[in-house]
């Protein structure tokens, strides 16, 4: 109740969904930079424990019981299977699982900086091209670093050259995008929600499956052999 | 039986078979995709007939479908039928053949009888290739009835973001399908299609969600995503509707197979299993931009068409750039098929890009037109690749002489492809060209023209290379592979010739009605 009331204050909300987003994109930079692939996976749990804890906050602010179910689900699926079944992959080769940068690591902190301006820039001109004052919420910066996060999982799916990387940073944009859909974009038909997160559950099942079977072929997590096919 | 439960058969009918395909055994696996796929066709056909002078027909808020759904469906259902009675052949044919997919299987049933462990069960290893055999093939029927019935699913559902959701268990589906046949290729043009095409639909998912809240002060939250209140509502931010359209593009793009996004397709189509190829190629690149035409139709009543028709302009010559470039160097059959595709979704995109009447109507003939075109030649592709052992185009020559059918009919595919006469891509092209006159894009039209005789000039003289050069491998045999394997390319040529001289007065009833729901209520 308490947590209600001081949550039900509109700025306070918005810094507290700000300040989690701005943790989400922390992580990413923590992402990029980390050595080893194992990190990468927890701290990917970390972020989605983030967006996990906005979806229970704006539920909490709103009274929507709807993102109560999209916080436990994103729990169960992010903290928990997701990382186990990349984790799980892991264990069947620990060699390479360092070094899979392609340059080094304070030029792609520079670029993921870069980049991440970029979607602030984006998502100032968005909030003020839009939604402000229409009534469908936007909260403050979360646009921006909302935008932000998406890009810079781009950044780390292309300068990262192991399958953990992509994938990770593949859920990476995955959770930046959720974060947008409970924090700007408010009460999403419930079952849009639950249809995504089945379709996350699955599209977890099948990256598992394609990158157990690259490393059948390859003997490695590494993309760099992945040069065949080319024209 | 009501229109609105065509729409929900039309999705439950390919789940019914995929359970059938997964719980038992070949005979009833091919059974129940053969019937399944012709039973989406005639359901599809009744929808396309039931709105073929406009309207919508509806099941709930769940299902609902229009002259544009029904266009899109014709194509998928018809290619979903085309595919299960081809892989009757292909799967059989191969083994019989020596071939490809059931190779394992082959090697299986030749151990299995020399060592009579057929009789005394004894031999492990016969039994365990028998069971790897058995595994594919139940891989392979419940991956494409799972494929299929998603991309029906995406053009009958009402509600934009369960559209995506459908579009992204395609590509997780059909990435599984690519990997399929386990070679070095397979897994990496299954990795690269998966994170390629999860890239770009993670953008389009933020497009849909953009859309949402540009939509939500118009229509409430309960409607904001519904395709039948979308497609009419005006009035949404400019500024939003722009962002959702631009990332919808990109994002839809990027499985539709529009340059620069488009690197993850020659590889997928080079590697998967034939059928799949053919699945990818015709209907999921159509089924994408089904999709970006639906946010296209909300973008035009709510900005205007001149950025709509330039984005897509702009991403359409690129497209059709690149692949023509590719189409001239290319030695593997199927890789070149798989540029022709990126090709004709350039035009698609060009001919969208004018939006005129005529140029949109020429763009729903040709999305017919190129999914039975490509179709057949994919599937003719199959059957070389089966009758030579190879996809390489310097080691397989006199396919007319060693696929007297195949031959012939991948020869027409290939002269549909090109837009020559009789076929109804000529047709198409021909009301695309016409349509960019009409709209003062001369130069657009230059470009087209140029583009695609390079194009043409690639993909032609490498067919002829490989179909009516004479036959130095002296390849064993005028035989085809399986008649099963023909019936689906015969098909798909006679239905290009009809398109093309006289195409039935329903069907291009459907074509102006899907023409002016693009064009209708043009905003100025």
């Amino acid at each position: 109740m308490a947590a209600a009331t001081v949550l039900s204050s509109p700025s306070t909300f918005t810094s507290v969904v700000t300040l989690f987003g701005v943790g989400v994109l922390v992580t990413e930079f923590l992402m990029l930079r980390a050595h080893l692939l194992r990190s990468q996976v927890r701290l990917y749990m970390v972020q989605s424990f983030l967006v996990a804890a906005v979806a229970l906050v704006t539920g909490i602010e709103q009274g929507n019981s709807g993102l109560y179910v999209v916080s436990v689900l994103s729990f169960i699926i992010k903290v928990v299977i997701v990382p186990m079944v990349i984790l799980r992959l892991m264990s069947v080769d620990s060699a390479d699982l360092s070094q899979s940068a392609i340059m080094k690591l304070p030029s792609m902190l520079y670029i993921a900086l870069v980049t991440a301006a970029c979607g602030f820039f984006i998502g100032v001109s968005f909030r003020t091209a839009s939604v402000i004052g229409r009534g469908t919420a936007a909260s403050g910066n979360a646009v921006s670093v909302d935008i932000a996060i998406v890009l810079v999982a781009f950044i780390l799916i292309v300068l990262r050259r192991d399958v953990i990387s992509q994938v990770a940073g593949f859920f990476s944009l995955e959770n930046g995008v959720t974060l947008f859909s409970v924090s700007v974009a408010r009460n999403m038909p419930f079952i849009t929600e639950v249809a995504t997160f089945f379709d996350l559950l699955v599209a977890a099942v099948v990256f598992g499956l394609l990158m157990r079977l690259h490393h059948m072929k390859t003997r490695t997590l590494s993309t760099h052999v992945l040069d065949r096919l080319k024209g | 039986m009501s229109a609105g439960t065509w729409l929900i058969g039309i999705v439950v009918v390919p789940v019914m078979a995929t359970v059938l395909s997964y719980l038992f055994t070949s005979v009833v696996r091919r059974v129940a995709t053969v019937v399944s796929g012709l039973v989406t066709l005639a359901l599809s056909v009744m929808v396309a007939l039931r709105v073929a002078d406009g309207g919508r027909v509806a099941a709930g808020a769940l299902f609902g479908a229009d002259s544009l759904s029904g266009i899109f469906l014709l194509v998928t259902a018809f290619l979903y039928a085309a595919t299960a009675i081809f892989s009757i052949g292909y799967l059989g044919g191969s083994r019989g053949m020596g071939g490809l997919i059931a190779q394992r299987g082959q090697i299986a049933q030749a151990v299995w009888q020399s060592t009579g462990a057929g009789k005394d069960g004894d031999n492990e290893e016969a039994s365990r290739q028998w069971a790897v055999s058995d595994r594919f093939d139940k891989r392979f029927f419940t991956g494409i009835n799972i494929f299929c019935g998603a991309m029906s699913a995406a053009l009958v559902l009402s509600n934009l973001s369960l559209v995506w959701v459908a579009i992204e268990i395609t590509t997780v589906v059909s990435a599984l399908l690519v990997s399929l046949e386990d070679t070095d290729g397979a897994s990496e043009a299954a990795w690269k299609y998966v994170i390629i095409a999860s890239m770009g639909l993670g953008l389009s998912l933020l497009g849909v969600l953009v859309l949402y809240i540009a939509a939500v002060p118009v229509l409430g939250s309960s409607h904001a995503l519904q395709i039948g209140y979308l497609v009419h509502v005006h009035g949404l931010a400019r500024g939003t509707v722009e962002l959702a359209f631009v990332l919808a593009v990109i994002g839809f793009g990027t499985k539709m197979g529009l340059a620069p996004m488009h690197t993850w397709l020659p590889d997928a189509h080079s590697e998967a299993p034939t059928p799949v190829s053919a699945l990818l190629s015709g209907s999921l690149l159509a089924v994408s931009f089904y999709v970006i035409l639906r946010f296209e139709q909300v973008t035009i009543l709510n900005v205007g068409n001149v950025f709509p028709h330039d984005v897509l302009f702009v991403f359409g010559v690129l497209s059709l750039l690149i692949a023509a470039l590719f189409l001239l160097v290319q030695r593997d059959v199927k890789r070149m098929f798989a540029y022709s595709s990126v090709e004709h979704m350039g035009i698609i995109a060009i001919g969208a890009g004018f939006g005129v009447p005529i140029a949109l109507a020429g763009v729903m003939l040709h999305v017919v037109s190129h999914g039975l075109a490509k179709g057949t030649a994919f599937f003719g592709a199959g059957s070389f690749k089966i009758k030579f052992g190879t996809k390489d185009i310097s080691r397989i020559s006199g396919g007319l002489t060693a696929l007297p059918w195949s031959g012939s009919l991948l020869l027409a595919a290939v002269a549909a492809l090109s837009a020559l006469p009789p076929f109804a891509l000529f047709r198409s092209e021909f009301m695309i060209v016409d349509g960019g006159l009409s709209a003062g894009q001369d130069l657009g039209v230059v470009v087209l023209l140029v583009l695609v005789t390079v194009a043409f000039a690639g993909l032609s003289w490498n067919t002829v290379k490989i179909i009516l050069s004479p036959d130095r491998l002296e390849v064993a045999g005028r035989q085809e592979p399986s008649v099963w394997m023909v019936v689906p390319m015969l098909a798909g040529v006679v239905g290009l010739i009809l398109l093309g001289l006289h195409p039935p007065a329903d069907f291009m009833r459907l074509v102006d009605s899907a023409a002016r729901e693009l064009t209708g209520r043009v905003a100025r």
